[in-house]
């Protein structure tokens, strides 16, 4: 029997040669823009379309879900001692119940379940993006074709065409994109911008960035990911601030009644007379105020950037030098980590913020 | 101008504004770093410590990585979006 070290060796010595050697094994680029990419013909009332980061979040929950149930369901047959899988994920518990404890204090058991179910949710969604296959396999797509039909949904928004009308009208515009070269297609290879979306092929003569070469009957193909990273897509990332933000209101006031809002609206009458500088207060419990929707955004925009930088850095990186992206994605897996403990934490240090009284007239 | 020319100044515009919009990284890059060294300080000395001092410093990284991102955000808009 083979030892698996060997196979492992074996395959990252395939994996150096297919990728640097034999050039045009290199990944095609997939189409890089912000918000998902809609799946094509799908179209449910109200509801609008599904996009590829949806369903990769569809996917996410029900990994957690499975993880959630696996562990419930072991946790009541377990025996003294427990052992592989399950074992872990006691340790990983409790340690994420310590390091709760210790910013949160006596309250944790109430903010604990948000803190972990933020953490496992976006560790997972971030790490989808680490698949083999997610934002690789997908719907081999003609540029030109895919900004016709942009231009076309925007141009003839809410008119009733027939299906053969409506292929005719794209079909016109794909022309015409095709040979204006509005939208970028068919930029030369020297622009390195250009080539983020472009297949690489081998061409004699054509020279291009950091000495690749660009075919152009083939550059104006690119693929639409099957599934794309959760935390890739601002509605993701806006939804769990949202939530996050949400339920650290809700504890506010849980813990200090209708006296949390004065950390918001106050006009402390008695204390300015002792001490002017106090008159201040209604103008610092608008900042306050303000601060509270700002982290809502800066939630959603930490995670955001993080993540879809380091997808963007992936693809690029596989595109440059295949071998390299062994290295980034050890980094990825990194950063999709300490983002979710960043979110988990903020999250857990804000809960425990609006829970603490606030103001020196009740901390003296 | 002709078309062509036009279009591939604003390409050469896009991506010089995305790079000026990454200038903002500076100042997280400088705060993250004052930051680990001050933690890094502060374990030295007083090694019982570290486990509230790694915490208030991932914190503190967090928030000063903010900005960065905001400036990240912005290009990455400027790049794929406009």
């Amino acid at each position: 029997m083979i030892k698996k070290r060997y196979i492992i060796l074996g395959s990252i010595l395939l994996m150096i040669i297919l990728g640097s050697v034999v050039a045009f094994t290199k990944p095609v680029l997939p189409v890089i823009q912000l918000p998902g990419e809609l799946y094509p013909g799908i179209n449910i009332p109200i509801l609008g379309g599904i996009t590829n980061t949806f369903a990769a979040t569809l996917f996410t929950y029900l990994i957690v879900i499975a993880l959630v149930l696996a562990a419930g369901a072991r946790s009541r047959t377990a025996d003294e001692v427990p052992d592989g899988w399950y074992n872990l994920f006691e340790m990983v518990i409790e340690g994420a119940y310590n390091f709760a404890e210790g910013i949160a204090g006596p309250r944790v058991r109430d903010f604990f379940p948000w803190f972990f179910s933020f953490l496992l949710v976006i560790l997972i969604a971030n790490w989808t993006e680490l698949v083999p296959g997610v934002d690789s396999i997908g719907i081999w797509e003609n540029l030109p074709h895919l900004h016709a039909v942009e231009q076309f949904e925007e141009e003839y928004a809410g008119q009733e065409l027939s299906h053969e009308e409506e292929e005719a009208i794209i079909h016109d515009i794909e022309e015409e994109l095709d040979a204006e070269n509005i939208g970028d297609l068919r930029v030369p290879a020297e622009s390195f911008f250009g080539l983020l979306v472009r297949a690489d092929g081998n061409v004699e003569g054509n020279e291009g960035v950091l000495g690749m070469s660009v075919d152009p009957d083939r550059a104006d193909w690119t693929i639409v990911p099957f599934f794309r990273a959760p935390s890739t897509d601002l509605n993701f990332t806006l939804a769990m601030a949202l939530l996050s933000m949400v339920m650290v209101q809700y504890y506010g006031f849980k813990y200090l009644g209708l006296s949390y809002l004065k950390k918001f609206f106050t006009l402390p009458i008695d204390a300015i007379a002792k001490n002017p500088i106090r008159a201040l207060d209604p103008a610092v419990g608008i900042l306050e105020f303000v601060s509270e929707l700002a982290k809502v955004l800066s939630f959603s925009f930490r995670l955001l950037g993080n993540i879809f930088a380091g997808q963007i850095l992936l693809f690029v990186m596989a595109f440059l030098l295949p071998v390299a992206d062994v290295a980034f994605f050890g980094l990825e897996l990194f950063v999709g980590f300490i983002q979710a403990v960043v979110f988990a934490m903020l999250t857990l240090v804000f809960m425990a913020g609006a829970a603490e009284h606030h103001g020196p007239e009740e901390a003296h | 101008m002709d078309q062509a020319a036009a279009e591939a100044l604003v390409v050469g515009l896009k991506a010089l504004g995305a790079g000026l919009a990454m200038v903002g990284v500076i100042g997280a890059g400088a705060g993250i770093g004052i930051l680990a060294g001050g933690a890094t300080q502060g374990v030295a000395r007083n090694p019982d410590a570290a486990g509230t001092i790694q915490t208030n410093m991932i914190l503190g990284i967090a928030f000063a990585e903010a900005t960065a991102i905001y400036a990240l955000v912005v290009a990455l808009i400027i790049l794929f979006v406009l």
